[in-house]
Protein backbone atom coordinates (compact mmCIF):
# COMPACT_ATOMS: atom_id res chain seq x y z
CA UNK A 1 0.00 0.00 0.00
CA UNK A 2 2.45 2.19 0.64
CA UNK A 3 3.76 4.14 -1.95
CA UNK A 4 6.44 3.51 -4.30
CA UNK A 5 6.21 6.38 -6.50
CA UNK A 6 9.36 7.35 -8.31
CA UNK A 7 9.87 10.56 -9.49
CA UNK A 8 11.99 12.04 -11.85
CA UNK A 9 13.96 13.79 -9.31
CA UNK A 10 14.57 10.52 -7.58
CA UNK A 11 16.05 8.50 -10.82
CA UNK A 12 19.76 7.49 -10.03
CA UNK A 13 21.82 9.66 -11.88
CA UNK A 14 24.07 7.79 -14.28
CA UNK A 15 26.89 9.27 -16.18
CA UNK A 16 24.91 8.22 -19.64
CA UNK A 17 21.42 10.43 -20.07
CA UNK A 18 19.13 7.24 -21.13
CA UNK A 19 17.39 7.30 -24.47
CA UNK A 20 13.86 9.44 -23.99
CA UNK A 21 11.53 9.25 -26.79
CA UNK A 22 10.16 12.96 -25.49
CA UNK A 23 13.19 14.54 -24.98
CA UNK A 24 14.53 16.33 -21.72
CA UNK A 25 13.40 19.53 -22.99
CA UNK A 26 13.33 20.85 -19.26
CA UNK A 27 16.57 20.43 -18.51
CA UNK A 28 17.68 22.36 -21.61
CA UNK A 29 18.62 25.86 -20.29
CA UNK A 30 18.01 27.81 -23.36
CA UNK A 31 14.63 26.13 -23.10
CA UNK A 32 14.47 26.91 -19.72
CA UNK A 33 15.22 30.69 -19.94
CA UNK A 34 12.82 31.06 -22.96
CA UNK A 35 10.15 29.26 -21.32
CA UNK A 36 9.78 32.32 -18.88
CA UNK A 37 9.40 34.95 -21.32
CA UNK A 38 6.24 36.45 -22.42
CA UNK A 39 7.10 34.56 -26.11
CA UNK A 40 7.93 31.50 -24.55
CA UNK A 41 4.93 31.35 -21.90
CA UNK A 42 2.76 32.10 -24.94
CA UNK A 43 3.70 29.40 -27.21
CA UNK A 44 3.83 26.87 -24.43
CA UNK A 45 -0.10 27.39 -24.32
CA UNK A 46 -0.36 27.31 -27.79
CA UNK A 47 1.46 24.26 -28.07
CA UNK A 48 -0.37 22.82 -24.66
CA UNK A 49 -3.84 23.83 -26.49
CA UNK A 50 -2.89 22.32 -29.84
CA UNK A 51 -2.60 19.03 -28.17
CA UNK A 52 -4.98 19.56 -25.71
CA UNK A 53 -7.73 20.05 -28.44
CA UNK A 54 -6.96 16.51 -29.70
CA UNK A 55 -7.83 14.87 -27.27
CA UNK A 56 -10.30 17.22 -24.31
CA UNK A 57 -13.42 18.32 -25.29
CA UNK A 58 -13.08 20.83 -22.90
CA UNK A 59 -9.65 22.06 -24.22
CA UNK A 60 -10.89 25.72 -24.73
CA UNK A 61 -12.58 26.21 -21.31
CA UNK A 62 -9.71 25.05 -19.37
CA UNK A 63 -6.89 27.18 -21.70
CA UNK A 64 -8.91 29.54 -21.01
CA UNK A 65 -8.47 29.28 -17.34
CA UNK A 66 -4.90 28.55 -17.94
CA UNK A 67 -3.64 32.10 -19.58
CA UNK A 68 -4.14 34.47 -16.75
CA UNK A 69 -2.43 31.81 -14.14
CA UNK A 70 0.20 31.11 -16.03
CA UNK A 71 0.87 35.05 -16.57
CA UNK A 72 0.28 35.66 -12.49
CA UNK A 73 1.69 33.08 -10.32
CA UNK A 74 1.70 35.46 -7.50
CA UNK A 75 -2.20 35.03 -8.04
CA UNK A 76 -2.23 31.26 -8.62
CA UNK A 77 -4.21 29.96 -5.79
CA UNK A 78 -6.95 32.62 -6.03
CA UNK A 79 -7.10 31.90 -9.85
CA UNK A 80 -7.37 28.49 -9.39
CA UNK A 81 -9.98 29.21 -7.19
CA UNK A 82 -11.67 31.39 -9.75
CA UNK A 83 -11.33 28.62 -12.37
CA UNK A 84 -12.94 26.24 -10.08
CA UNK A 85 -15.70 28.38 -9.61
CA UNK A 86 -16.05 29.20 -13.19
CA UNK A 87 -16.47 25.20 -14.09
CA UNK A 88 -18.43 24.62 -10.92
CA UNK A 89 -21.09 27.34 -12.40
CA UNK A 90 -21.19 26.92 -15.95
CA UNK A 91 -19.62 23.19 -16.61
CA UNK A 92 -20.87 20.90 -13.50
CA UNK A 93 -20.65 17.28 -14.72
CA UNK A 94 -19.56 15.72 -11.85
CA UNK A 95 -23.09 15.25 -9.69
CA UNK A 96 -24.83 12.58 -11.24
CA UNK A 97 -28.39 14.54 -11.74
CA UNK A 98 -29.27 12.18 -14.48
CA UNK A 99 -29.70 9.61 -11.08
CA UNK A 100 -31.98 12.04 -9.33
CA UNK A 101 -33.84 12.97 -12.55
CA UNK A 102 -34.60 9.05 -12.69
CA UNK A 103 -35.78 9.16 -8.70
CA UNK A 104 -37.96 11.95 -9.33
CA UNK A 105 -39.57 10.79 -12.07
CA UNK A 106 -39.98 7.59 -10.40
CA UNK A 107 -41.82 9.18 -7.56
CA UNK A 108 -43.83 11.54 -9.63
CA UNK A 109 -42.48 14.27 -7.92
CA UNK A 110 -42.84 17.55 -10.20
CA UNK A 111 -39.33 19.23 -9.35
CA UNK A 112 -38.26 22.40 -11.16
CA UNK A 113 -34.45 21.15 -11.95
CA UNK A 114 -32.92 24.15 -13.24
CA UNK A 115 -34.09 25.91 -10.17
CA UNK A 116 -33.15 22.99 -7.41
CA UNK A 117 -28.84 22.59 -9.00
CA UNK A 118 -27.97 25.75 -8.11
CA UNK A 119 -29.60 25.71 -4.85
CA UNK A 120 -28.36 22.26 -4.30
CA UNK A 121 -24.86 22.96 -5.09
CA UNK A 122 -25.11 26.24 -3.17
CA UNK A 123 -26.67 24.41 0.03
CA UNK A 124 -24.02 21.83 0.10
CA UNK A 125 -20.83 24.23 -0.54
CA UNK A 126 -22.21 26.12 2.34
CA UNK A 127 -22.54 22.90 4.42
CA UNK A 128 -19.39 21.44 3.93
CA UNK A 129 -17.55 24.64 4.33
CA UNK A 130 -19.61 25.37 8.20
CA UNK A 131 -18.06 21.91 8.93
CA UNK A 132 -15.20 22.45 7.99
CA UNK A 133 -14.77 25.52 9.72
CA UNK A 134 -16.61 24.25 12.81
CA UNK A 135 -14.32 20.47 12.98
CA UNK A 136 -11.01 23.32 12.48
CA UNK A 137 -12.28 25.97 15.05
CA UNK A 138 -13.09 23.27 18.00
CA UNK A 139 -10.88 20.22 16.82
CA UNK A 140 -10.53 19.12 20.08
CA UNK A 141 -14.08 18.89 20.94
CA UNK A 142 -14.62 14.96 21.63
CA UNK A 143 -17.33 14.82 19.07
CA UNK A 144 -15.14 16.23 16.34
CA UNK A 145 -12.09 14.36 17.11
CA UNK A 146 -12.69 12.14 14.04
CA UNK A 147 -14.25 14.45 11.76
CA UNK A 148 -14.43 12.77 8.39
CA UNK A 149 -15.52 9.20 10.29
CA UNK A 150 -18.36 11.64 11.47
CA UNK A 151 -18.91 13.04 8.09
CA UNK A 152 -19.21 9.09 7.06
CA UNK A 153 -21.75 8.98 9.70
CA UNK A 154 -23.76 11.62 8.15
CA UNK A 155 -23.70 10.75 4.74
CA UNK A 156 -24.68 6.40 5.75
CA UNK A 157 -27.73 8.63 7.66
CA UNK A 158 -28.45 10.25 4.24
CA UNK A 159 -28.36 7.32 2.39
CA UNK A 160 -30.74 5.70 4.49
CA UNK A 161 -32.86 8.62 4.99
CA UNK A 162 -33.16 8.80 1.15
CA UNK A 163 -34.08 4.80 0.92
CA UNK A 164 -36.54 4.24 3.96
CA UNK A 165 -38.06 7.63 5.41
CA UNK A 166 -41.17 8.18 5.24
CA UNK A 167 -41.00 11.66 3.03
CA UNK A 168 -43.00 13.65 0.36
CA UNK A 169 -41.88 12.49 -3.28
CA UNK A 170 -40.26 15.64 -3.36
CA UNK A 171 -39.03 15.01 -0.33
CA UNK A 172 -37.17 11.62 -1.25
CA UNK A 173 -36.23 13.73 -4.53
CA UNK A 174 -33.91 16.25 -2.13
CA UNK A 175 -32.73 13.60 -0.12
CA UNK A 176 -31.37 12.01 -2.87
CA UNK A 177 -29.96 15.01 -4.36
CA UNK A 178 -28.39 15.81 -0.77
CA UNK A 179 -26.42 11.89 -1.21
CA UNK A 180 -25.58 12.66 -4.72
CA UNK A 181 -24.38 15.81 -4.29
CA UNK A 182 -22.25 14.77 -0.30
CA UNK A 183 -21.33 11.79 -2.50
CA UNK A 184 -19.56 13.60 -5.25
CA UNK A 185 -17.56 16.01 -2.32
CA UNK A 186 -17.23 14.03 0.19
CA UNK A 187 -13.30 13.33 -0.44
CA UNK A 188 -12.20 16.28 -1.39
CA UNK A 189 -14.13 17.77 2.29
CA UNK A 190 -12.00 14.86 3.59
CA UNK A 191 -8.73 16.41 2.26
CA UNK A 192 -10.17 19.93 3.93
CA UNK A 193 -10.15 17.95 6.93
CA UNK A 194 -7.04 16.26 7.19
CA UNK A 195 -5.08 19.39 6.78
CA UNK A 196 -7.22 21.26 9.79
CA UNK A 197 -4.44 20.89 11.93
CA UNK A 198 -1.70 22.30 9.42
CA UNK A 199 0.29 25.38 11.14
CA UNK A 200 0.26 26.85 7.09
CA UNK A 201 -3.28 25.48 6.65
CA UNK A 202 -4.85 27.88 3.39
CA UNK A 203 -7.76 29.81 4.22
CA UNK A 204 -11.61 27.94 3.42
CA UNK A 205 -11.55 29.55 0.22
CA UNK A 206 -8.59 28.28 -1.19
CA UNK A 207 -9.22 24.95 0.42
CA UNK A 208 -12.45 24.83 -1.17
CA UNK A 209 -10.82 26.32 -4.47
CA UNK A 210 -9.38 22.54 -5.15
CA UNK A 211 -12.39 20.72 -4.37
CA UNK A 212 -12.94 19.45 -8.00
CA UNK A 213 -10.93 21.78 -9.11
CA UNK A 214 -10.79 22.77 -13.16
CA UNK A 215 -8.40 20.50 -14.07
CA UNK A 216 -10.23 17.79 -13.07
CA UNK A 217 -11.98 18.81 -15.84
CA UNK A 218 -9.49 17.29 -18.17
CA UNK A 219 -11.06 13.73 -17.66
CA UNK A 220 -13.71 12.19 -15.36
CA UNK A 221 -12.91 11.20 -12.03
CA UNK A 222 -14.22 11.35 -8.67
CA UNK A 223 -10.60 11.01 -7.43
CA UNK A 224 -9.17 14.51 -5.68
CA UNK A 225 -6.26 14.10 -8.52
CA UNK A 226 -3.55 15.40 -7.13
CA UNK A 227 -4.99 15.11 -3.39
CA UNK A 228 -6.13 18.37 -1.53
CA UNK A 229 -4.40 21.25 -0.98
CA UNK A 230 -2.10 20.46 1.61
CA UNK A 231 -0.24 18.76 -1.11
CA UNK A 232 -0.76 21.56 -3.80
CA UNK A 233 0.78 24.21 -1.22
CA UNK A 234 3.95 22.00 -1.03
CA UNK A 235 4.44 21.09 -4.84
CA UNK A 236 4.03 24.86 -5.98
CA UNK A 237 6.53 26.07 -8.37
CA UNK A 238 7.82 29.13 -6.47
CA UNK A 239 10.15 30.54 -9.04
CA UNK A 240 10.17 31.72 -12.58
CA UNK A 241 12.41 28.84 -13.54
CA UNK A 242 10.35 26.36 -11.59
CA UNK A 243 7.53 27.19 -13.03
CA UNK A 244 8.77 26.99 -16.30
CA UNK A 245 10.23 23.66 -16.18
CA UNK A 246 6.81 22.28 -14.42
CA UNK A 247 5.05 24.05 -17.64
CA UNK A 248 7.40 22.10 -20.36
CA UNK A 249 6.70 18.66 -17.91
CA UNK A 250 3.11 19.44 -18.37
CA UNK A 251 3.47 19.82 -21.92
CA UNK A 252 5.69 16.75 -22.38
CA UNK A 253 3.13 14.54 -20.26
CA UNK A 254 0.13 15.85 -22.38
CA UNK A 255 2.00 14.27 -25.33
CA UNK A 256 2.97 11.20 -23.64
CA UNK A 257 -0.53 10.91 -22.65
CA UNK A 258 -1.29 11.66 -26.77
CA UNK A 259 1.02 8.41 -28.01
CA UNK A 260 -0.41 6.40 -25.29
CA UNK A 261 -3.82 7.82 -27.42
CA UNK A 262 -2.42 6.29 -30.11
CA UNK A 263 -1.33 3.02 -28.59
CA UNK A 264 -4.85 2.40 -27.28
CA UNK A 265 -6.19 3.18 -30.85
CA UNK A 266 -3.64 0.34 -32.31
CA UNK A 267 -4.33 -2.21 -29.78
CA UNK A 268 -8.07 -1.89 -30.40
CA UNK A 269 -7.53 -1.89 -33.90
CA UNK A 270 -5.30 -4.59 -33.98
CA UNK A 271 -7.40 -6.86 -31.27
CA UNK A 272 -10.88 -5.78 -32.64
CA UNK A 273 -10.62 -5.09 -36.19
CA UNK A 274 -7.67 -7.74 -37.35
CA UNK A 275 -7.86 -10.68 -35.14
CA UNK A 276 -11.80 -10.16 -34.81
CA UNK A 277 -11.03 -10.67 -30.74
CA UNK A 278 -14.27 -9.84 -28.64
CA UNK A 279 -14.34 -7.29 -25.74
CA UNK A 280 -14.35 -9.12 -22.74
CA UNK A 281 -18.11 -7.72 -22.08
CA UNK A 282 -18.74 -9.35 -25.45
CA UNK A 283 -17.22 -12.65 -24.12
CA UNK A 284 -18.74 -12.17 -20.78
CA UNK A 285 -22.42 -12.17 -22.01
CA UNK A 286 -21.53 -15.49 -24.45
CA UNK A 287 -20.37 -17.27 -21.05
CA UNK A 288 -23.63 -15.96 -19.18
CA UNK A 289 -25.98 -17.45 -22.33
CA UNK A 290 -23.84 -20.86 -21.94
CA UNK A 291 -22.58 -20.29 -25.90
CA UNK A 292 -18.73 -19.23 -24.50
CA UNK A 293 -16.09 -18.26 -27.29
CA UNK A 294 -12.90 -20.62 -27.24
CA UNK A 295 -10.71 -20.47 -24.52
CA UNK A 296 -7.88 -18.41 -26.45
CA UNK A 297 -10.28 -15.58 -27.11
CA UNK A 298 -11.69 -15.17 -23.77
CA UNK A 299 -7.78 -15.23 -22.70
CA UNK A 300 -7.01 -12.47 -25.23
CA UNK A 301 -10.25 -10.62 -24.55
CA UNK A 302 -9.15 -10.25 -21.31
CA UNK A 303 -5.66 -9.33 -21.56
CA UNK A 304 -6.84 -7.03 -24.26
CA UNK A 305 -9.33 -5.40 -21.99
CA UNK A 306 -6.62 -5.23 -18.74
CA UNK A 307 -4.66 -3.59 -20.96
CA UNK A 308 -6.94 -1.19 -22.97
CA UNK A 309 -8.17 -0.08 -19.14
CA UNK A 310 -4.50 0.43 -18.30
CA UNK A 311 -3.94 2.62 -21.03
CA UNK A 312 -7.21 4.68 -20.19
CA UNK A 313 -6.14 4.94 -17.36
CA UNK A 314 -2.94 6.36 -17.85
CA UNK A 315 -4.12 8.14 -20.50
CA UNK A 316 -6.96 9.91 -18.44
CA UNK A 317 -5.08 10.58 -15.60
CA UNK A 318 -2.02 12.19 -17.25
CA UNK A 319 -4.24 14.70 -18.70
CA UNK A 320 -5.40 16.10 -15.58
CA UNK A 321 -2.17 15.93 -14.52
CA UNK A 322 -0.60 18.12 -17.10
CA UNK A 323 -3.13 20.62 -17.18
CA UNK A 324 -2.27 20.76 -13.19
CA UNK A 325 1.23 21.24 -14.26
CA UNK A 326 0.36 23.72 -16.33
CA UNK A 327 -1.24 26.00 -13.47
CA UNK A 328 2.25 25.47 -11.69
CA UNK A 329 1.96 22.01 -9.93
CA UNK A 330 4.94 19.53 -9.70
CA UNK A 331 2.21 16.62 -9.07
CA UNK A 332 3.88 13.28 -10.29
CA UNK A 333 1.85 11.43 -12.94
CA UNK A 334 -0.98 9.52 -11.76
CA UNK A 335 0.29 6.20 -13.90
CA UNK A 336 4.07 5.60 -13.93
CA UNK A 337 5.63 2.67 -15.20
CA UNK A 338 3.87 -0.09 -14.03
CA UNK A 339 5.52 -2.49 -15.98
CA UNK A 340 8.73 -1.73 -14.51
CA UNK A 341 6.91 -2.89 -11.27
CA UNK A 342 7.94 -6.32 -9.88
CA UNK A 343 5.48 -6.75 -7.28
CA UNK A 344 1.47 -6.78 -7.03
CA UNK A 345 2.20 -3.79 -3.99
CA UNK A 346 4.47 -2.07 -6.47
CA UNK A 347 1.94 -2.07 -9.76
CA UNK A 348 -0.69 -0.94 -7.22
CA UNK A 349 1.33 2.05 -6.62
CA UNK A 350 2.62 3.18 -9.83
CA UNK A 351 -1.20 2.11 -11.69
CA UNK A 352 -3.42 4.70 -10.19
CA UNK A 353 -0.83 6.96 -7.76
CA UNK A 354 -3.95 9.52 -6.73
CA UNK A 355 -6.45 7.02 -5.76
CA UNK A 356 -4.01 4.41 -3.77
CA UNK A 357 -2.75 8.10 -1.90
CA UNK A 358 -6.52 8.79 -1.07
CA UNK A 359 -6.85 5.26 0.73
CA UNK A 360 -3.23 5.80 2.48
CA UNK A 361 -4.50 8.64 3.56
CA UNK A 362 -7.85 8.25 4.52
CA UNK A 363 -7.65 4.87 5.21
CA UNK A 364 -3.94 3.38 5.79
CA UNK A 365 -2.42 6.04 8.29
CA UNK A 366 -5.06 6.07 10.89
CA UNK A 367 -5.90 2.40 11.16
CA UNK A 368 -1.49 2.13 10.84
CA UNK A 369 -2.00 4.90 13.98
CA UNK A 370 -4.38 2.67 16.13
CA UNK A 371 -4.24 -0.82 15.31
CA UNK A 372 -2.13 -3.65 16.53
CA UNK A 373 0.95 -1.08 17.77
CA UNK A 374 2.47 -4.04 19.19
CA UNK A 375 2.69 -6.21 16.61
CA UNK A 376 4.89 -4.40 13.64
CA UNK A 377 4.11 -7.02 10.65
CA UNK A 378 0.44 -7.57 11.73
CA UNK A 379 -0.09 -3.38 12.23
CA UNK A 380 1.06 -2.70 8.70
CA UNK A 381 -1.44 -6.21 6.95
CA UNK A 382 -3.94 -4.74 8.84
CA UNK A 383 -3.81 -1.37 7.57
CA UNK A 384 -2.94 -2.26 4.53
CA UNK A 385 -6.36 -4.54 3.98
CA UNK A 386 -8.29 -1.45 5.56
CA UNK A 387 -7.16 0.77 2.66
CA UNK A 388 -7.20 -1.04 -0.14
CA UNK A 389 -10.35 -3.74 0.61
CA UNK A 390 -12.17 -1.59 2.76
CA UNK A 391 -11.13 1.77 1.42
CA UNK A 392 -11.74 0.72 -1.94
CA UNK A 393 -15.03 -0.85 -0.97
CA UNK A 394 -16.34 2.25 0.14
CA UNK A 395 -14.52 4.57 -2.52
CA UNK A 396 -16.15 2.87 -4.95
CA UNK A 397 -19.82 2.16 -2.93
CA UNK A 398 -20.40 6.20 -2.71
CA UNK A 399 -19.12 6.44 -5.94
CA UNK A 400 -21.80 4.47 -7.71
CA UNK A 401 -24.57 5.20 -4.86
CA UNK A 402 -27.28 5.39 -8.10
CA UNK A 403 -27.41 1.39 -7.71
CA UNK A 404 -28.92 2.17 -4.15
CA UNK A 405 -31.68 4.31 -5.76
CA UNK A 406 -32.06 2.32 -8.22
CA UNK A 407 -32.23 -1.54 -7.25
CA UNK A 408 -32.47 -0.41 -3.32
CA UNK A 409 -30.11 -0.69 -0.60
CA UNK A 410 -30.22 -4.62 0.17
CA UNK A 411 -30.05 -5.55 -3.65
CA UNK A 412 -27.04 -2.72 -3.73
CA UNK A 413 -25.39 -4.43 -1.31
CA UNK A 414 -25.74 -7.81 -2.34
CA UNK A 415 -25.17 -7.34 -5.64
CA UNK A 416 -21.84 -5.85 -4.42
CA UNK A 417 -20.22 -8.62 -3.97
CA UNK A 418 -18.34 -9.55 -6.79
CA UNK A 419 -16.08 -5.98 -6.26
CA UNK A 420 -16.15 -6.63 -2.66
CA UNK A 421 -14.52 -10.27 -3.49
CA UNK A 422 -11.83 -8.12 -5.64
CA UNK A 423 -11.51 -5.83 -3.05
CA UNK A 424 -10.93 -8.70 -0.82
CA UNK A 425 -7.75 -10.26 -3.09
CA UNK A 426 -6.59 -7.14 -3.87
CA UNK A 427 -6.05 -6.11 0.02
CA UNK A 428 -4.42 -9.38 1.21
CA UNK A 429 -2.00 -9.35 -1.46
CA UNK A 430 -0.83 -6.59 -1.52
CA UNK A 431 -0.50 -7.22 2.26
CA UNK A 432 1.73 -10.30 1.78
CA UNK A 433 3.48 -8.97 -1.16
CA UNK A 434 4.19 -5.67 1.18
CA UNK A 435 5.83 -8.14 3.64
CA UNK A 436 7.31 -10.26 1.64
CA UNK A 437 8.97 -7.36 0.04
CA UNK A 438 11.21 -6.84 2.39
CA UNK A 439 13.00 -10.04 2.63
CA UNK A 440 13.11 -10.08 -1.40
CA UNK A 441 17.20 -9.54 -2.15
CA UNK A 442 17.44 -6.36 -4.84
CA UNK A 443 20.12 -8.10 -7.17
CA UNK A 444 20.04 -11.02 -8.82
CA UNK A 445 19.58 -13.00 -12.32
CA UNK A 446 17.18 -10.71 -14.24
CA UNK A 447 14.95 -13.92 -14.97
CA UNK A 448 14.90 -14.60 -11.86
CA UNK A 449 14.53 -10.86 -10.61
CA UNK A 450 12.70 -9.13 -13.36
CA UNK A 451 10.99 -11.06 -15.73
CA UNK A 452 9.22 -14.03 -13.44
CA UNK A 453 7.73 -11.85 -11.21
CA UNK A 454 6.85 -9.29 -13.36
CA UNK A 455 4.88 -11.84 -15.10
CA UNK A 456 3.62 -13.53 -12.30
CA UNK A 457 2.40 -9.71 -10.99
CA UNK A 458 0.72 -8.98 -14.32
CA UNK A 459 -0.92 -12.35 -14.61
CA UNK A 460 -2.68 -11.95 -11.10
CA UNK A 461 -3.88 -8.18 -11.63
CA UNK A 462 -4.70 -9.87 -15.03
CA UNK A 463 -7.10 -12.81 -13.61
CA UNK A 464 -8.36 -10.07 -10.94
CA UNK A 465 -9.66 -7.73 -13.45
CA UNK A 466 -12.49 -10.20 -14.18
CA UNK A 467 -13.98 -9.19 -11.03
CA UNK A 468 -13.46 -5.38 -11.38
CA UNK A 469 -17.03 -5.33 -11.96
CA UNK A 470 -19.36 -2.28 -10.72
CA UNK A 471 -22.63 -3.57 -11.65
CA UNK A 472 -24.91 -4.88 -9.62
CA UNK A 473 -27.04 -8.10 -11.56
CA UNK A 474 -24.09 -10.27 -12.61
CA UNK A 475 -23.69 -13.11 -9.61
CA UNK A 476 -20.03 -13.86 -8.58
CA UNK A 477 -20.52 -17.39 -9.65
CA UNK A 478 -20.60 -16.52 -13.29
CA UNK A 479 -17.27 -14.16 -12.81
CA UNK A 480 -16.04 -17.64 -11.20
CA UNK A 481 -17.48 -20.07 -14.45
CA UNK A 482 -15.68 -17.20 -16.15
CA UNK A 483 -12.19 -17.45 -14.74
CA UNK A 484 -12.60 -21.43 -14.59
CA UNK A 485 -13.42 -21.80 -18.18
CA UNK A 486 -9.66 -19.75 -19.00
CA UNK A 487 -7.98 -22.74 -18.06
CA UNK A 488 -10.72 -25.20 -19.43
CA UNK A 489 -12.76 -26.60 -15.89
CA UNK A 490 -16.02 -25.12 -17.65
CA UNK B 1 23.64 12.85 20.74
CA UNK B 2 20.77 15.39 20.44
CA UNK B 3 16.91 15.35 18.81
CA UNK B 4 18.18 16.69 15.04
CA UNK B 5 21.35 14.48 15.10
CA UNK B 6 19.39 11.76 15.68
CA UNK B 7 16.69 12.15 12.97
CA UNK B 8 19.40 13.08 10.43
CA UNK B 9 21.09 9.81 11.30
CA UNK B 10 17.39 8.26 10.79
CA UNK B 11 16.78 9.54 7.43
CA UNK B 12 20.31 9.47 6.26
CA UNK B 13 19.79 5.82 6.65
CA UNK B 14 16.59 5.53 4.97
CA UNK B 15 18.02 7.17 2.32
CA UNK B 16 21.01 4.91 1.82
CA UNK B 17 19.51 2.15 1.74
CA UNK B 18 17.24 3.22 -1.51
CA UNK B 19 20.71 4.15 -3.15
CA UNK B 20 20.31 8.22 -2.83
CA UNK B 21 23.52 9.39 -1.68
CA UNK B 22 22.64 12.96 -2.74
CA UNK B 23 22.92 15.56 0.33
CA UNK B 24 20.11 16.08 2.19
CA UNK B 25 19.39 19.82 3.94
CA UNK B 26 17.27 19.67 7.19
CA UNK B 27 14.65 21.83 5.40
CA UNK B 28 14.51 19.70 2.07
CA UNK B 29 11.18 17.71 1.52
CA UNK B 30 11.61 14.07 1.53
CA UNK B 31 8.40 11.97 0.81
CA UNK B 32 6.35 14.85 -1.20
CA UNK B 33 9.65 15.14 -3.29
CA UNK B 34 10.25 11.11 -3.99
CA UNK B 35 13.12 10.56 -2.45
CA UNK B 36 11.71 8.42 0.06
CA UNK B 37 8.41 6.91 -0.32
CA UNK B 38 5.43 5.81 2.20
CA UNK B 39 6.56 2.92 3.62
CA UNK B 40 9.92 4.81 4.64
CA UNK B 41 7.02 7.14 6.34
CA UNK B 42 6.47 4.12 8.64
CA UNK B 43 9.72 3.72 9.40
CA UNK B 44 10.07 6.91 10.75
CA UNK B 45 6.73 7.09 12.48
CA UNK B 46 7.46 3.04 14.35
CA UNK B 47 11.03 4.82 14.78
CA UNK B 48 9.33 7.86 16.35
CA UNK B 49 7.11 5.58 18.57
CA UNK B 50 9.87 3.72 19.62
CA UNK B 51 12.31 6.44 20.91
CA UNK B 52 10.32 9.20 21.89
CA UNK B 53 7.10 8.03 22.43
CA UNK B 54 5.14 9.39 20.03
CA UNK B 55 1.34 8.15 20.21
CA UNK B 56 0.02 9.12 16.65
CA UNK B 57 -3.22 7.54 17.63
CA UNK B 58 -3.46 11.20 19.73
CA UNK B 59 -1.74 13.48 17.43
CA UNK B 60 -3.24 11.52 13.59
CA UNK B 61 -1.01 10.90 11.24
CA UNK B 62 0.20 13.44 9.06
CA UNK B 63 2.76 12.73 6.44
CA UNK B 64 3.11 15.99 5.66
CA UNK B 65 4.70 16.19 9.07
CA UNK B 66 7.50 13.79 8.54
CA UNK B 67 8.29 15.33 4.94
CA UNK B 68 11.68 17.15 6.20
CA UNK B 69 14.09 16.67 9.39
CA UNK B 70 12.88 19.96 10.64
CA UNK B 71 9.38 18.99 9.94
CA UNK B 72 10.15 15.86 12.45
CA UNK B 73 12.48 17.41 14.64
CA UNK B 74 9.00 20.09 15.56
CA UNK B 75 6.80 17.34 15.98
CA UNK B 76 9.29 15.88 18.34
CA UNK B 77 9.21 19.60 19.85
CA UNK B 78 5.75 20.00 20.34
CA UNK B 79 4.90 16.38 21.11
CA UNK B 80 6.86 17.08 23.99
CA UNK B 81 5.45 20.26 24.91
CA UNK B 82 2.13 18.66 24.50
CA UNK B 83 3.10 16.17 27.27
Amino acid sequence: MSGAMVSAAAAPVSGRAPWRLIPAFETQPEIVRLAQTVPGKLALLAIFAALFRLQCPNWLGLCGVLVPIAFLPKYRRILVTCGTLYWLLFHNTWCDWTMVRKVAEREGARVDFPLLMPIAVGALLAFAAGYCWIATRWRTARLLHRPILLLALCYSMLVLGACYAHVTHAGRVYLWTAVTMLGSYFWFIGYTLLDRNSRDRDALPLQMGVWFPFWIAASVSLTPIPKGAAYLRRIEARTPEDLAVTQIKGVKLLLWSLLLGVVLAVLRAVMHTWLHVPSLEEAFARSLARQPYSRYFEWASLIGDFLETLLLFSILGNSVIACCRMAGFRAFRNTYRPFRARTIAEFWNRYYYYFKELLVEFFFYPAFARYFKRHRRVRVFFATFCAATLGNMAFHFIRDIHYVAELGLGQALIGFDVYSFQCLVLGIAIGISQLRAKKRPKNGPWLREHALPTTWMLGFFCLLHIFNYFGRTIPIGEHFRFLFSLFGFC
Amino acid sequence: MDVRTDVRGLVKSLLDKKGDSRAVNDGDSLIVSGRLESIDALEIAFFLEERYGIDFAQIGFDQERLDSVDEIVSLIADTRVGT
